[in-house]
């Protein structure tokens, strides 16, 4: 699967493209919301995996662009923070770090059987 | 709660001496079975929030397994060393919670090669100073975001460039709303470096 991850810090997205590319996924990566939109216009990514808090665009305003442009793509948003009412994630599933890796390939299982 | 009888090998002590004991009193069997608790250890785990814990580690569990990985070894290891030389051991350590600093003394007595009493009493038991909600400013990065680990909950301090993270207590319950969680490199290097230990290794 063709899973693009967002986060402004190394470490997560060293940590998360490791792990996901260890199971078969191709994972590209971003540091900002910003260049996350242009990376999107390169592929057809299955998943978008962000995080929330990051310098001038946040995790959510960035799956709104997202979604505006890609309305099929499964946005994945993962904080520290608690998840907002439901009608605040903007169509995105929320997880909470530090992230529990089966629940992150749980939710994967989902895209994974649309695309298949 | 029902009260399982005191182990043969602490019948040396008047019963209620250890009952009504202010210390948390736990005594274990050679492999590290819980045989008898006093009042004061689910006292103590109501007093932290924790009577989950003492419900499902009472009489009948391991006590070891309550203790978390890198802590459980150390222990399993002192309590075998304390029943093998018949010399007891003692550890300070700090169990705070949201409102209040604790600081324990545990003291380990083996009993020939029958079992141990642990007893964790309270060296010093305080309301933590007022918490200083305003933002040092230490820890916020060029684009005004805090960054924590989202493992440790240390905070990472700015002007070190990463080089020292460190807890800042108000912050290890409810961070600021600026703040990025990522991990620190003491958590990258342990849970995810090229040989990863622990919770988070597959």
């Amino acid at each position: 699967m063709l899973i693009l991850l967002v986060d402004d810090d190394e470490s997560t997205l060293f940590v998360l493209s490791r792990l996901l590319g260890s199971l078969g996924h191709e994972v590209d990566s971003c540091s900002s919301g910003g260049d996350a939109l242009t990376q999107l216009e390169c592929k057809p990514y299955s998943v978008l995996l962000t995080d929330l808090v990051m310098p001038n665009m946040n995790g959510i305003d960035l799956v709104h662009a997202a979604k505006s442009r890609h309305s099929g793509i499964f946005c994945v948003v993962i904080t520290g923070h608690e998840a907002p009412d439901e009608s605040e994630r903007g169509g995105a599933i929320w997880l909470r770090k530090p992230l529990n890796v089966d629940d992150l390939l749980d939710l994967l299982e989902a895209p994974a059987k649309t695309v298949a | 709660m029902t009260e399982a009888p005191l182990p043969e090998f602490l019948r040396t002590f008047e019963t209620h001496v250890l009952a009504e004991s202010a210390s948390l009193l736990v005594a274990l069997d050679p492999i590290g079975n819980i045989l008898w608790v006093n009042r004061a250890w689910y006292e103590g785990a109501r007093q932290h929030g924790a009577e989950h814990v003492s419900a499902q580690f009472g009489p009948g569990s391991s006590y070891f397994d309550a203790i978390a990985p890198p802590l459980r070894g150390f222990f399993e290891e002192h309590s075998r060393n304390a029943l093998l030389t018949g010399q007891p051991f003692e550890q300070i350590y700090e169990c705070s919670s949201d409102d209040t600093f604790r600081i324990y003394r545990l003291r380990v007595l083996p009993f020939g090669s029958e079992g141990l009493l642990f007893e964790h009493s309270i060296v010093v038991e305080r309301p933590h100073e007022a918490a200083d909600n305003t933002v040092d400013r230490r820890y916020v990065g060029p684009h005004g975001i805090i960054v924590q680990c989202s493992n440790c909950r240390r905070v990472r301090r700015e002007e070190t460039e990463g080089a020292a993270w460190d807890w800042v207590r108000p912050w290890g319950a409810v961070p600021p709303p600026n703040t990025s969680h990522g991990l620190c490199p003491v958590c990258v290097g342990y849970y995810w470096g090229s040989r990863p230990y622990g919770k988070h290794a597959r």
